[in-house]
């Protein structure tokens, strides 16, 4: 009796200070001419960008699609607020915002060439402007360059996503092969992965005070914290990843390589 | 006489280089292109073959590094034209030929 109840302790104890972990859970397959790109989740709702056909979709646990909309022109990384869609047409160098089977362009006063990611936090918008090598901030009709075409500290190489914190914007600086984050004035203050050789930095997202990194030609999902130290490299099961997702201890990662989804759990 | 020679040799040298940037396509026209894999490199040189006057449908086969362009009936692209889009989409061409139609 009294072994046993110290193999209970010793058990509960193991238990509570074992670090949680993210784990394989499955490959959710979507229907075969899907390529999903981009993702994000509205309330539990899971939509996901296929710009292979020009339109978002709404998938449920099993991949099914329970809704679209079409006549997007190559919706890239899409992002959610308070159930509206904002998704960046990258050839109409447009951003549409969708609720409620409602579609409308939004008015931006920049001259964008090749949206290929936008992020909204607050009152505050930033845009990965693909071919002008930049991320716009814009907050009451007020936008911040970031970046400009370069490779040193500060500049930016196509950049494909963007993510925002209260403090940070965070920027998968693509071409530059890198992340870079900077603050909210668009001063520059460290780059990450360049330590980890990543191939194509193509998604980011941004998770408590972790920052999550897509590698497309890598084929996996780098995890660093917010002083860019390396936490966790996962590298199973992803097929040219372009984007990650987490929504409430639950990973998603886009495999544009196949039609399907990586889910993982936090646990 | 022999700078005479070299001149010539170099006129023709470079009337010939010039007439091979000239090529004028219409119709169907396959590009190839290198690195051509990733989502947004294909649609940003979707894009950008998009601005080329005359261009009324493009297909860009990912797999197989390849955009195909057709060309509006009485409309002529140069070779040179493409090419230059192509740079300015990030990529280079590698070979821009007209595709027959063997129908």
């Amino acid at each position: 009796m009294k072994v046993n109840l110290c193999f209970l302790i010793c058990v509960l104890l193991l238990s509570c200070s074992s670090k949680k972990e993210w784990v394989f859970s499955d490959k959710i397959i979507l229907p075969e001419d899907v390529h999903p790109l981009g993702l994000t989740m509205v309330g539990t709702q899971l939509w996901i960008s296929d710009p292979d056909n020009n339109r978002i979709l709404l998938v449920n646990n099993q991949g099914a699609v329970l809704d679209s909309t079409s006549n997007l022109a190559r919706p890239m990384h899409i992002t959610s607020k308070e159930g509206i869609v904002y998704v960046p047409n990258f050839t109409s160098d447009t951003i549409t915002i969708f609720s409620d089977k409602r579609m409308e362009s939004i008015q931006i006063n920049e001259s964008l060439d090749a949206p290929a990611s936008v992020a909204v936090q607050g009152e505050t918008m930033a845009i990965a402007d693909f071919y002008n090598h930049r991320v716009l901030l814009i907050e009451d009709g007020n936008s911040i360059h970031i970046g400009g075409e370069g490779r040193t500290d500060g500049f930016l190489y196509y950049p494909t996503d963007v993510a925002l914190t209260e403090e940070l914007v965070v920027v998968a600086d693509a071409y530059n092969n890198r992340v870079q984050v900077f603050d909210r004035k668009g001063q520059f203050i460290r780059v990450i992965g360049w330590q980890e050789n990543i191939q194509v930095a193509t998604g980011i997202e941004v998770y408590e005070n972790q920052i999550l990194v897509s590698d497309f030609y890598g084929g996996r999902v780098l995890i660093y914290d917010f002083d860019g130290n390396l936490v966790r490299t996962l590298s199973d099961h992803f097929n040219k990843p372009t984007d990650v997702l987490v929504a409430k201890d639950k990973m998603f990662v886009a495999n544009y390589g196949e039609n399907a989804l990586i889910r993982l759990n936090f646990e | 006489m022999k700078n005479i020679i070299i001149l010539f040799l170099c006129l023709a040298f470079g009337t010939t280089l010039q007439a091979q940037n000239q090529v004028e396509l219409t119709g169907k026209v396959k590009v190839e292109v290198d690195g051509l894999s990733c989502p947004f490199c294909a649609y940003g040189l979707e894009k950008k073959l998009k601005d080329l006057n005359g261009v009324t449908d493009i297909k860009i086969d990912v797999k197989n590094a390849f955009a195909l362009l057709t060309v509006k009936e009485g409309k002529i692209l140069s070779e040179e034209t493409i090419r230059k889009k192509v740079k300015e989409a990030g990529f280079t061409a590698r070979t821009i030929k007209k595709v027959i139609d063997e129908g």
